[in-house]
């Protein structure tokens, strides 16, 4: 029994998930392919894992989602810039603005590829909040990419 | 051996030769059509930078003609180098577009603007809350674009080209050939004796007037239009709302329909 639980534990530590947040963040959830943060103010960090068996490049997936999210659901696009998680590996960041309940709400989305044997896996990591918040969290956030694993 | 040799060298004269002449053919062809497509550019456009002290062409044009109007249209976009610039500007081309800008504060983004067209000559045309349209001079068009898209977040741009060339060419055509009848028209008319033919004759003239006079006008307004190009720029604080759920359809990539503003917000 208790080598059952140290093995689940373990596998748990192996695929979890982790980032050191930012610091007015706490992580109310982890798990594998998944982290959950948020500040006082409920600003939102989302991380999560999506598999995908067409393993298609990075340069596919960005190209799909801006068409989806500027041309579908019409979301307005700041910036684009390239960004790197805490394994060294190249993604993508997207910061987006889009006016929901009549206040302005903007997104840092960043996108890793992952390489897998039979699939790849989309790692997706996002940071929403109000505009004002946003500013002056982004920095913060950015940099807690650089440490995710 | 010495008839055949002959007959060889034969053979290759003409051959030169006719691709002498041949070469001679093409290129006195696209003399030809280089004179008869350049000449109604020619006709227009002279120098094509020489008026851009911020007139503007309806009240500086001769009436009647495009002089001025055409001489100021020189739309030069930033795009075209390489020598595609020269025959860009040998075009009538009327300019129109719009923007929708992003910026920190929209007020501050739009005063700032309206200081700048003024500034390269050109003005504003109509305002409402922050969205305004403006004129400014062809050849600050694309530079004019250019300077918007680095002060904000572009969120629309559209951008419309009308080649107005032939119109131009077609309308100083016909008032080239109706001042021409008008004259005759006057000439025949201070021979005239009967009142019948004299009445006949100045219904005929005063025609032809009202037709010059509003071709004149067209002309006029279409050098406006070419001189000074269009734009109409919506400065705005904040994005605007996202598509409706209706409106949208759901990507086949299905991790991406998990993601995005509203999903984080109404799913986290």
């Amino acid at each position: 029994m208790r080598f059952i639980v140290v093995f689940v534990v373990a596998a748990c530590l192996a695929g979890c998930l982790t980032m050191q947040v930012p610091e007015r963040f706490i992580v109310i959830e982890r798990g594998p392919g998944l982290l959950k943060a948020l500040t006082p103010e409920e600003s939102r960090i989302w991380v999560r894992d999506f598999d995908d068996d067409t393993q298609a490049s990075i340069a596919f997936w960005k190209d799909a989602l801006k068409a989806d999210l500027l041309k579908n659901r019409g979301y307005t696009l700041v910036k684009e810039s390239p960004v790197q998680d805490g394994a060294g590996r190249q993604g993508m960041a997207l910061t987006l603005e889009a006016t929901l309940g009549g206040r302005p709400v903007r997104e840092l989305m960043a996108v890793f590829v992952i390489p897998g044997f039979l699939s790849n896996t989309i790692r997706v990591a996002e940071f929403v909040t109000d505009k004002e918040a946003f500013d002056a969290e982004v920095a913060g956030v950015a940099q807690a990419l650089t440490t995710l694993h | 051996m010495l008839r055949f040799l002959l007959r060889c060298v034969t053979r290759a004269d003409v051959g030169v030769a006719s691709l002498v002449l041949w070469a001679a053919g093409c290129a006195t062809s696209e003399a030809a059509y280089d004179r008869v497509s350049s000449s109604p550019a020619a006709y227009y456009d002279e120098p094509a930078t020489k008026v851009d002290d911020g007139t503007r062409a309806s009240s500086a044009g001769t009436p009647g003609s495009l002089g001025s109007a055409a001489d100021q249209q020189t739309p030069a976009p930033a795009e075209s180098g390489d020598g595609k610039g020269i025959e860009a500007a040998k075009r009538l081309v009327i300019y129109t577009g719009s923007m929708a800008l992003m910026v920190p504060v929209a007020d501050v983004a739009l005063t700032g603007f309206l200081d700048k067209v003024v500034a390269m000559g050109g003005y504003l045309q109509t305002r409402a809350a922050t969205t305004v349209t403006v004129r400014v001079p062809a050849a600050q068009f694309f530079p004019t674009l250019e300077l918007l898209r680095k002060s904000g977040t572009v969120t629309d741009e559209q951008v419309n080209a009308t080649d107005v060339t032939k119109k131009v060419f077609d309308i100083e055509l016909r008032l080239q050939t109706a001042d021409e009848a008008r004259k005759r028209l006057i000439k025949i008319l201070e021979s005239a004796t009967r009142i019948e033919d004299v009445l006949a004759i100045e219904v005929q003239i005063r025609r032809l007037t009202e037709e010059m006079e509003l071709m004149k006008g067209e002309l006029r307004n279409l050098g406006d239009q070419i001189a000074f190009s269009t734009l109409t720029v919506t400065f705005m604080a904040n994005a605007p709302a996202p598509r409706p759920y209706p409106d949208r359809t759901s990507s086949r990539f299905e991790w991406i329909n998990d993601v995005g503003v509203e999903k984080v917000l109404y799913g986290f």
